[in-house]
């Protein structure tokens, strides 16, 4: 028991430290409680809303696409034996007018046709006011709560949706309120469904976009689907069963993903508390070595000095996670308090028990990672050192062998994803190993072998930037001179825990930018890419009749065919790391067209080549990323998997840089016809697109305008023209500019995980400038007695934080620079495509700069400390001490 | 048995490009309830000697063979426990554990051992009584004298009732009053409980409690001389100050 009594005598006379530590360790156990917690209890609440909607649905039967099919399908059903319940439904985006009858900007909203009241999903949405109504058809609806505020409607009030066949008037029954960031998202019209199907398919049979399936409770789901899709394949319709038990499976497997993301986000914040502890613990051991030595002197053995050092840190460590458990679920909590993430987080807080068992036991093996250097330091100490009166003056030397061990760690990533692998480990293994290798083995050991070549850019800094900062701060070098030196190692843990915030930083933002400004528009590019409603895609003669619009140049439009093709065999299966899809988008096109409207960037071959190649049939052209994702050339042949001729063999006509349309695609919600998420995209001709892939209907048409034409009044005149509600419009740069400004946010929002560790890393500033204050108080005092003034002591610390944020920043600056040398491949590996690094400069500005206001920010307190305190009380104070 | 012998033991130190013999070829007996004082100029190798004796450091030639055990023969482990058991040290700085109390630091080495509490208390308990300062068991070390810093550490040396007791200047921290106290106590530890004690000091005043003194010269031990008792400590300077000065 001796043992944990003298480390608890240790912090009971380094209180401040202790508690400084402490809160480091807190404050990352309680990010990892917090993010993980948040995480689960969105999860939680995704799991509310899927069993909200899906309720007691046991399957449902869609196409692909969300495009409507026959309601026969839903009789047949019905008469199946094991089904209970059989419910169509046909949901459409329509256009919301005013009380003027004009549009209601913004994207839309989404009308549900229902069959009440045999269909009781929508019951469980709450109502506001009103009832729901009862029966197939009647001109009445019931709208959330957003669409009734942006239409000011009440109960009784009358709305419009626009439409073919003019517009739509319902009469509002009941408003339901929805989850507010979804509504605000899309409003919701819950109409009965013969109304809808008159409406926006008039003229054509009965069809409905899903059918949910209730099986009798005897019935196994996996048989009833094994029985029904062949059946659905039969109809060469494209239509899918898919069983609700699989969704929640696809939710869990999405979910996933997101999961690991949030365990790695509390894992750096710890990583800077690990460097905290190290370097407290070092303090602990420097400053002592005149106990630790009379200890060995009087018979303490050297692995109980040992012990002694990781026992102080397991105790902080307990009382860290003791605390910061807590604090992370009152972080969780205060969240759902807030209204608008309430809403959100339906299901509560949601405790992430393997958050929490991660933020304990990874405080504890942080605790004890992080002591083992200064254990080993405390088993060193001679018992000698305590026969003399005074202490030694502690040693500066770069300590050169873990120097070298330190460039050993650094290079394992690096060798493990740009070295001679497959020499290794065996083909089908060597990706894999790269990829898992670089979380689990490469960046652990970038990170512990920047902390190992801290002290020599500690030396290297102080020695260059010294002369430089004292002469900034009107300081006499020599009083400057070894600050930081004189407690490499405590100087070292605080510089490595400031790093891993900065380098996380700077590596997320260079990955972030280089696959953000990889995507370049080429000069030559049509004006706007019109989209028709999933329900209404557009025939040749729609075509040209929007061709004809005013304000379109009808000799520049361009129908663009969409198919979904699969590849012929699953290359990207890459064991665990199989986030490539294995489909593909086709893009359908006029050759001749499609070379008037865009100047594509070629990379290989060229534009008149190309072309001439399409015109043959069976030619694509293929962007980049495919190129670099499957390596193919000119010439080269890809197997497309298509539905009227099985594999066909397409000849590669030449390589482009991404154009940008598949962006388009997903952001006009169009994704939604795939069922898989798509890899990369080629182009062929609509030819092709009509004779392999069948696709005779067009949802994207792309044109040019005349000059000083508004857009929105072009789609207005052609939804008229074509009777159409639902269209949408889009310009290429608007998209690239929003998906930018949103990326950015999402990366900023990522960032958080940087500025976390970055605080954390605050703590470790404020403990070393209180330590090497500690053990210099009789300098100090000295100094002070010969004149030096309070304003000088407190620029000679702020000068120690500086230096301190300035060899933080240089190592951050070197580690995220590496990290993010080492994520390009790893990219290449994940997705099989590298886009050239785009340095965000800014950022890293921003980032270094943090570093250095966090590091003297941190100083403050401190220096203000010693530099109000008397000569005397210095004096007194350092020969106590010593 | 003699529980503390030299022999011939040499050290020698590199300072720079030149080799510094701070013990050349010294051998002493301490018997048993023998309370030995050395003594020498700074640089004489006393302090040295201390470091050999406590198995602190070890002798380039030579043995120190304490309670008939060799310390040459033992590994850092099985040195470290039998100076845990075998000898106690008293340093200079006291070294006392600030946040530790007088009893807890005079206990730390039972504690050290493993032993039951309720043994270790009686242990230090006795002691504190012993030393007088059974009503300061519940002080920390910032709130004792010098003085009864040093009992602390003197209990502390006794705890395991050790073979030698070795003392590196004891006094040399501490005002007259207190260094008086502290000798005497010593000197007591020798008479009253047959303590075997060296103590390194350079003070004649403080020798004169021992029981003999040995000068250190050079490295060398020049003489070794029974002492007159603590009133003749001008005798004994004069004496020491003849060796020095030959």
């Amino acid at each position: 028991m001796i043992l944990p009594k003298l480390a608890i005598s240790n912090f009971r006379l380094h209180k401040v430290r202790a508690l400084l530590t402490s809160l480091a360790i807190a404050l990352s156990v309680s990010l990892v409680v917090a993010v993980t917690s948040g995480y689960a209890s969105a999860e939680g609440a995704a799991h509310y809303y899927l069993n909200k909607y899906l309720g007691s649905t046991d399957a449902q039967v869609t196409r692909r696409g969300n495009q409507p099919l026959d309601e026969s399908i839903v009789t047949e059903l019905r008469g199946d034996p094991d089904v209970a319940v059989a419910l169509g439904r046909l949901e459409s985006e329509v256009r919301l007018l005013d009380r003027q009858g004009r549009p209601i900007p913004g994207r839309g909203a989404h009308a549900v046709g229902v069959d009440r009241p045999a269909d009781k999903g929508p019951e469980k949405l709450a109502l506001v006011a009103g009832g729901w109504f009862h029966g197939d058809s009647g001109d009445v609806a019931v709208i959330d709560q957003v669409a009734a505020e942006v239409l000011s409607a009440k109960v009784g009030d009358a709305i419009a949706l626009a439409g073919a066949a003019g517009a739509l008037r319902l009469k509002v029954v009941g408003i339901a309120h929805k989850p507010g960031i979804l509504a605000a998202h899309m409003q919701t019209v819950y109409l009965p469904i013969r109304t809808l199907q008159r409406w926006a398919m008039p003229g054509q049979a009965p069809q409905v976009t899903r059918v949910q399936v209730e099986l009798k409770s005897d019935t196994r789901a996996a048989e009833f689907r094994d029985r029904w899709q062949p059946r659905l394949d039969a109809r060469r319709q494209g239509e899918t069963v898919r069983l609700t038990r699989e969704s929640r499976r696809e939710l869990d497997k999405n979910l996933q993903g997101v999961r690991v993301l949030s365990y790695m986000g509390g894992t750096i914040s710890m990583l800077a508390a690990t460097f905290i502890i190290f370097s407290a613990l070092s303090m602990g051991v420097a400053e002592r070595q005149r106990t630790l030595a009379m200890l060995r002197a009087i018979g303490m053995l050297r692995p109980q000095v040992g012990w002694l050092v990781v026992i102080e840190g397991f105790i902080l460590a307990l009382i860290g996670a003791a605390v910061g458990v807590p604090l992370g679920i009152v972080f969780v909590k205060v969240l759902t308090s807030i209204p608008q993430f309430a809403e959100i987080l339906v299901a509560g807080v949601v405790i992430s028990w393997g958050g929490i068992a991660m933020g304990v036991i990874g405080s504890i093996l942080t605790a004890l990672a992080a002591s083992v250097l200064p254990a080993w330091s405390a088993m060193r100490v001679s018992p000698l050192k305590a026969m003399t009166p005074l202490a030694a003056a502690p040693r500066s030397r770069v300590p050169w062998r873990l120097t070298l061990l330190g460039l050993l760690l650094i290079a394992v990533d690096t060798l493990m994803l740009y070295g001679p692998i497959e020499r290794i480990v065996p083909g089908a293994w060597a990706r894999p190993v790269q990829f898992y290798g670089h979380f689990a083995l490469g960046t652990p050991c970038l990170m512990a072998g920047f902390f190992l070549l801290a002290p020599l850019f500690v030396r290297t800094v102080e020695r260059a930037i010294g002369p430089l900062v004292a002469a900034m701060l009107g300081l006499n070098l020599t009083l400057l001179r070894q600050q930081l030196s004189a407690g490499l190692w405590r100087a070292a843990g605080t510089c490595a825990a400031l790093m891993v915030g900065l380098a996380i930083l700077v590596a997320m933002n260079v990955q972030g930018n280089s696959f953000l400004n990889g995507w370049k528009l080429p000069n030559q590019f049509p004006d706007i890419f019109i989209t028709a409603p999933i329900l209404s895609p557009l025939d040749m003669a729609a075509v040209r009749k929007l061709a004809t619009t005013p304000g379109i140049r009808a000799d520049r439009t361009m129908p663009i065919a969409i198919a979904s093709p699969e590849f012929s065999n699953s290359i990207f299966a890459m064991v665990g790391a199989a986030v490539m899809p294995n489909a593909t988008m086709f893009f359908g096109v006029d050759p001749d067209m499609a070379f008037e409207l865009m100047k594509l960037d070629f990379r290989e071959g060229n534009a008149e080549q190309a072309q001439a190649m399409l015109k043959k049939g069976r030619h694509v052209i293929v962007t980049e990323e495919f190129r670099q994702l499957r390596g193919f050339k000119v010439g080269s042949t890809l197997s497309l998997k298509t539905p009227r001729h099985g594999v066909v063999d397409y000849t590669v006509a030449g390589v482009v840089w991404s154009p940008g349309i598949d962006v388009i695609v997903s952001m006009q919600d169009m994704g939604r016809q795939f069922d898989q998420r798509t890899a990369a995209s080629v182009f062929g001709t609509l030819d092709d697109a009509r004779e392999d892939f069948g696709v005779e209907r067009y949802y994207l048409v792309a044109a040019n305008l005349d000059y000083h034409v508004q857009r929105a009044k072009v789609l207005w005149q052609i939804e008229q023209r074509l009777g159409l509600a639902g269209m949408n419009v889009g310009d290429v740069r608007e998209i690239k500019f929003s998906i930018q400004r949103g990326f950015h946010k999402l990366l900023l929002f990522a960032s958080s995980v940087a500025v976390a560790a970055m605080a954390v890393a605050s703590l470790g500033v404020t403990n070393t400038i209180m330590a090497s204050i500690r053990s210099r108080r009789w300098t100090f005092g000295v100094l002070r007695s010969i004149g030096v003034t309070r304003s000088q002591l407190l620029r000679l610390v702020l000068a120690e934080a500086a230096l301190l944020g300035l060899v933080g920043v240089a190592l951050g600056l070197a580690a995220g620079a590496l990290i993010s040398f080492n994520a390009k491949a790893v990219g290449r590996i994940a997705i099989g495509y590298a886009p050239p690094t785009d340095v965000p400069w800014q950022v890293v500005g921003f980032g270094s700069l943090a570093v250095m206001v966090i590091a003297l920010l941190a100083s403050l307190w401190p220096a203000w400390d010693v530099a109000r305190a008397e000569p005397l009380a210095l004096l007194q104070a350092g020969r106590s001490a010593a | 048995m003699i529980p503390l012998v030299v022999e011939n033991v040499t050290k020698q130190f590199r300072q720079g490009q030149q080799v510094v013999d701070a013990l050349a070829g010294i051998s002493l007996e301490v018997a048993a309830g023998q309370f030995l004082a050395v003594m020498g100029a700074s640089g004489s190798g006393k302090s040295t000697l201390l470091h050999l004796m406590a198995g602190l450091a070890s002798p380039d030639s030579g043995r120190v063979i304490i309670n008939e055990q060799d310390l040459s023969q033992l590994n850092d482990k099985r040195l470290t426990l039998f100076r845990r058991r075998h000898v106690g040290l008293v340093f200079q700085a006291f070294n006392l554990i600030p946040t530790l109390t007088a009893e807890e630091n005079i206990a730390l080495p039972l504690m050290l051992e493993g032993k039951k509490p309720c043994e270790v208390a009686a242990k230090a308990d006795a002691l504190l009584g012993r030393l007088g300062m059974a009503t300061r068991r519940h002080h920390r070390p910032d709130a004792m004298s010098g003085g009864e810093q040093q009992r602390v550490a003197i209990g502390r040396a006794l705890v395991t009732d050790p073979t030698v007791i070795l003392a590196d200047e004891p006094t040399g921290n501490l005002d007259s009053a207190n260094s008086r106290a502290v000798c005497e106590l010593l000197r007591d530890l020798c008479v009253i409980h047959n303590k075997t004690i060296v103590m390194v000091t350079h003070e004649p005043a403080v020798a004169a409690f021992a029981t003999e003194v040995a000068v250190l010269k050079d490295g060398k031990l020049v003489e070794r001389f029974a002492t007159e008792g603590p009133d003749n400590g001008h005798g004994l300077a004069r004496r020491y100050a003849e060796l020095v000065a030959r």
